[in-house]
C-alpha cells in the first residue's frame, strides 16, 4: 500500500489535535451522543414501565367489568398499547407522531392517539436529542467544519506546489485527508458504539436487535462516509476556503433541512391522503350501503334477518336455535371490517407511494435515505407502526367475534332478553400482546435503502478519486 | 545533473521559454537572472513537471522529468520564494512530515542534525513555525534537501525579501550544498547574490537564454552592465 496517504493522514490528525475548535466540537458531539443514549435509555425505561402498567390496567379493567351484555362490553372496549422498541432510544422515528395507544371497540377502527409529540412544540422537537438526529444533522456539520479547508488551504498557502514537488499527487492528498476525517469519525463512533452495546447487553436484547443495531451503525457509517467524501472533494475543487464553506453549508441545508420538507410537501401534494374527517365520511358512505347490526329498519339488516328466518322456518327470532342479534352483530362487524380494511389499504397505498417518492428523491439528499434506513432498522418507521396497527385490529376483530359468538350461542330463547355475561367470561377472552416481526426485512426495503446509500458512498469515493482540477493551474 | 534540451513553452501564443538548453553539473550553482516575466519561474516549473513543454525535454540525472516524474522528483528538492510550512507545527515536525513524504527516515536526532546543518539553531527547531522568519523557513527547506540527500536543488527567488544578513547566510548555505556535490538551479533578481553565490549565471529575456557567464570571470559592475544591456536590447 502507498504510504503517502497514511503519512498525510497522521499529519492532518496531528494538526487537528492542536485545533482547539475541532477538539472542542468533537468532544461536544461525543458528549451529546452519550447523553442522548443515557437520556434515551431512561426514557425507554420509563415508557416501558408505563406501557406495562397501562397494558395491565387495561386488561384488569376488561376482566373486572361487572356482569353485562357482551355487546355492551364491546362498546365499553379496551386498549392496545404499542410497545417501545429498545432501539427507539437511538432513533424514535415516527413513534413520536403516530401515537402509542389504540382504543378497540365494536364497529369501528380507531386511529392511534397519545403521541409524545402532542406534548411538544416544533422547537422543542428539534431540540429533542437522539443519536439519529445527531448523526443526520450535527455530525455532517462537524465534518464540514473540520474538513472544508483541508484541500483548499494547501492552495491558499502555496503548499500545494511544494507538495507536488515532493511527488505527492492530488489523489494521495485527498485520500490522506479523507482518511484523517475517517479517523475522527471513528473516534466519535467508538464510545457511542461501546456505550450503546453496554446498554443492549444490560437490556438482554434478542439477537435480531443486535442485527438491527449493526444495520443502523452501517447506515450512519455510510452516511458519514458520504459527508467525508463530499467535503474533501468540494474542498479540492473550489478556489477559496470561504467558497468551500459556503458551498458545503449550502449542501447541508438542502440535504438535511430543505429537501426533507420539500419532498414531504411534494409527496403530500402528489399522493394526497384524505384527512380523518373526510376518510370517516367515505367510510360512513360505504357502511350505509351494508348491514347495520344495530338498526333493524336498515333495509340490508331487514333483508338479512328475513333470509335467516326463512332458512330456519322461524316465525320469530326466539324460535331460532341461536341469538339473531348476536349473528347480525357479527355479520355487521365483518362487513364493517371489510369496509374499514378497504379504506385503510387505500391510505396505506398512498403512504407507500409517498415513501417511495421520498426514497426516489434520495438522489438530491443522502440524508433522506439514511433517515429511512435508520428508522427501518430501529423498528420505528411507518411499516413498523402499520404492523402494530394491523395486529391490534386483528385482535379487535377476534375479540368482537368472541363476544358476538357468546351472545349468539348463549342468549337463546328465554335468555335472549337482558342477557348478561359475568366477569369470568371476560377473564377468559383472548388477550392482546404485540409480537414484533422476527424478520428484520419483513416488508421493509431496508436493503434497498442501504443500496441507495451505498451508491452515494461510492459516488463520493469516485469523486474523491478525481480531486482538484482547480489546483492544477 | 540538471539539463534542458531545446525546452519551449508558450502561453496563449506567447513564448514563455524558447528553445532553452542548459547543463548544470554536480557542484555548480547556476543563477538564472532576468526581469519579471523573463521565463525563470516557468523554467523551474517545467523541471518540476508542473507544466508540460511544447517541445524539448528537461532532465534530472539524465532522466526526463516528463516521462518519469515520480523518479525525478525523488532526486530533487524545490524551495519556492515563500516556503509555506505548517504554522501550528514545529520546525522538526514540518521537516519530519516532508521528509516522510519523500520516504526518508524520520528519526528526531537526524532531523535536528539536518536543521543544524541548514543553519537553524537548536532551540528554534522545537518552536512553532508561526514564529519563524522567512530566512528560518528557507533553512527548513534546505534541511529537507539535506534530509532527503537531494543532489539537485531548484530554488525560485529564495533570497527575495530576506534581510542582508539572512541573505548572506543563505548564500553560505548554498556554498555548503555545492561542496556536498549538489547541482543548484536558482532563479533570482539579485545580481549581487548571483555573483557571490553562483558559479555560472544565465540571463533570460523574453523566454530566451541570451547569455551565460562564469561568475568568477566578471566583476559585479560587469555583470550588472551585461544584464542591463540585455534588458534594453
Amino acid at each position: 500500500m502507498n504510504r503517502i496517504p497514511l503519512i498525510i493522514c497522521r499529519h492532518e490528525l496531528n494538526m487537528l489535535r492542536r485545533n482547539k475548535s475541532v477538539v472542542a466540537g468533537s468532544l461536544l458531539i461525543i458528549a451529546i451522543l452519550l447523553m442522548s443514549v443515557w437520556t434515551g435509555a431512561q426514557y425507554y425505561g420509563d415508557l416501558s414501565e408505563q406501557h406495562a402498567a397501562a397494558e395491565e390496567t387495561a386488561r384488569a379493567q376488561w376482566e373486572g367489568q361487572e356482569a353485562k351484555n357482551p355487546h355492551s362490553a364491546a362498546h365499553y372496549g379496551t386498549h392496545a398499547f404499542k410497545p417501545v422498541t429498545v432501539l427507539s432510544v437511538l432513533d424514535p422515528g415516527v413513534d413520536r407522531y403516530t401515537g402509542v395507544s389504540l382504543f378497540l371497540e365494536a364497529h369501528r377502527q380507531n386511529v392511534t392517539g397519545y403521541s409524545p409529540a402532542e406534548d411538544h412544540n416544533t422547537l422543542s422537537r428539534f431540540g429533542d436529542l437522539n443519536a439519529a438526529f445527531i448523526f443526520s444533522f450535527l455530525f455532517p456539520l462537524l465534518i464540514i467544519f473540520t474538513g472544508y479547508r483541508m484541500m483548499v488551504q494547501e492552495r491558499e498557502t502555496r503548499m500545494y506546489h511544494f507538495m507536488r514537488s515532493l511527488g505527492v499527487t492530488d489523489r494521495q492528498q485527498a485520500a490522506g485527508k479523507a482518511l484523517a476525517l475517517w479517523v475522527v469519525t471513528g473516534v466519535m463512533f467508538l464510545p457511542f458504539i461501546l456505550v450503546t452495546s453496554g446498554f443492549l447487553i444490560f437490556q438482554q436484547v434478542a439477537p435480531t436487535e443486535w442485527i438491527r443495531f449493526t444495520g443502523m451503525m452501517l447506515t450512519w457509517v455510510l452516511y458519514a462516509g458520504v459527508c467525508i467524501h463530499i467535503t474533501i472533494w468540494v474542498s479540492s475543487r473550489v478556489r477559496s476556503s470561504s467558497n468551500a464553506l459556503v458551498l458545503l453549508l449550502g449542501v447541508w441545508i438542502i440535504s438535511t433541512l430543505a429537501a426533507p420538507r420539500l419532498i414531504t410537501n411534494v409527496a403530500s401534494a402528489v399522493y394526497p391522503v384524505p384527512d380523518a374527517i373526510t376518510l370517516e365520511q367515505y367510510v360512513q358512505a360505504d357502511l350505509d350501503s351494508g348491514i347495520d347490526g344495530h338498526n333493524p329498519l336498515n333495509q340490508h339488516t331487514a333483508a338479512f334477518r328475513d333470509s335467516v328466518m326463512a332458512a330456519h322456518n322461524a316465525e320469530s327470532p326466539s324460535d331460532l336455535p341461536f341469538n339473531l342479534s348476536g349473528l347480525m352483530l357479527q355479520v355487521s362487524e365483518e362487513y364493517e371490517k371489510r369496509v374499514y380494511d378497504r379504506h385503510r389499504r387505500k391510505v396505506d397505498t398512498l403512504h407507500d407511494r409517498q415513501v417511495r417518492l421520498y426514497r426516489a428523491a434520495s438522489f438530491v439528499s443522502p440524508t433522506l435515505v439514511a433517515q429511512l434506513a435508520s428508522m427501518g432498522f430501529a423498528g420505528t418507521d411507518i411499516h413498523a407502526h402499520r404492523d402494530f396497527y394491523e395486529q391490534a385490529e386483528e385482535y379487535r376483530f377476534q375479540l368482537m367475534t368472541e363476544l358476538n359468538e357468546h351472545l349468539k350461542k348463549h342468549a337463546v330463547g328465554d335468555d335472549a332478553y337482558g342477557f348478561t355475561a359475568g366477569n369470568e367470561f371476560y377473564k377468559q377472552t383472548v388477550s392482546y400482546r404485540y409480537e414484533r416481526p422476527e424478520t428484520i426485512f419483513s416488508g421493509v426495503p431496508h436493503a434497498l435503502q442501504l443500496v441507495l446509500l451505498s451508491v452515494w458512498f461510492l459516488a463520493g469515493l469516485i469523486c474523491l478519486s478525481y480531486p482538484g482540477t482547480a489546483h492544477s493551474d | 545533473m540538471i539539463e534542458a534540451e531545446g525546452l519551449t513553452k508558450s502561453f496563449n501564443g506567447t513564448k514563455a521559454v524558447h528553445n532553452l538548453t542548459l547543463n548544470i553539473k554536480q557542484g555548480e550553482v547556476y543563477c538564472l537572472l532576468g526581469a519579471n516575466g523573463a521565463g525563470k519561474t516557468t523554467t523551474i516549473h517545467l523541471f518540476l513537471d508542473f507544466l508540460k513543454p511544447d517541445s524539448g525535454d528537461a532532465l534530472i540525472n539524465g532522466i526526463s522529468v516528463f516521462s518519469s516524474p515520480v523518479e525525478t522528483k525523488k532526486a530533487l528538492t524545490y524551495i519556492p520564494e515563500n516556503l509555506a510550512l505548517y504554522p501550528s507545527l514545529t520546525g522538526i515536525e514540518n521537516l519530519a512530515f516532508f521528509a516522510g513524504l519523500g520516504g526518508e527516515k524520520q528519526d528526531e536526532e537526524f532531523l535536528i542534525q539536518c536543521l543544524s546543518e541548514a543553519g537553524l539553531q537548536q532551540e528554534a527547531c522545537r518552536k512553532r513555525v508561526s514564529r519563524y522568519s522567512k530566512g528560518m523557513r528557507q533553512k527548513v527547506g534546505v534541511a529537507l534537501a539535506i534530509a532527503r540527500n537531494s543532489k539537485v536543488l531548484l530554488l525560485d527567488e529564495p533570497t527575495s525579501g530576506l534581510d542582508p544578513a539572512a541573505s548572506n547566510d543563505f548564500a553560505m548555505l548554498m556554498h555548503r550544498m555545492m561542496e556536498r556535490g549538489s547541482a543548484i538551479l536558482m532563479a533570482t533578481h539579485d545580481l549581487f547574490r548571483a555573483k557571490e553565490t553562483g558559479t555560472r549565471a544565465g540571463i533570460m529575456n523574453k523566454g530566451v537564454l541570451v547569455e551565460e557567464i562564469y561568475t568568477h570571470t566578471v566583476s559585479h559592475s560587469d555583470l550588472e552592465q551585461l544584464y542591463l544591456n540585455h534588458m534594453k536590447g
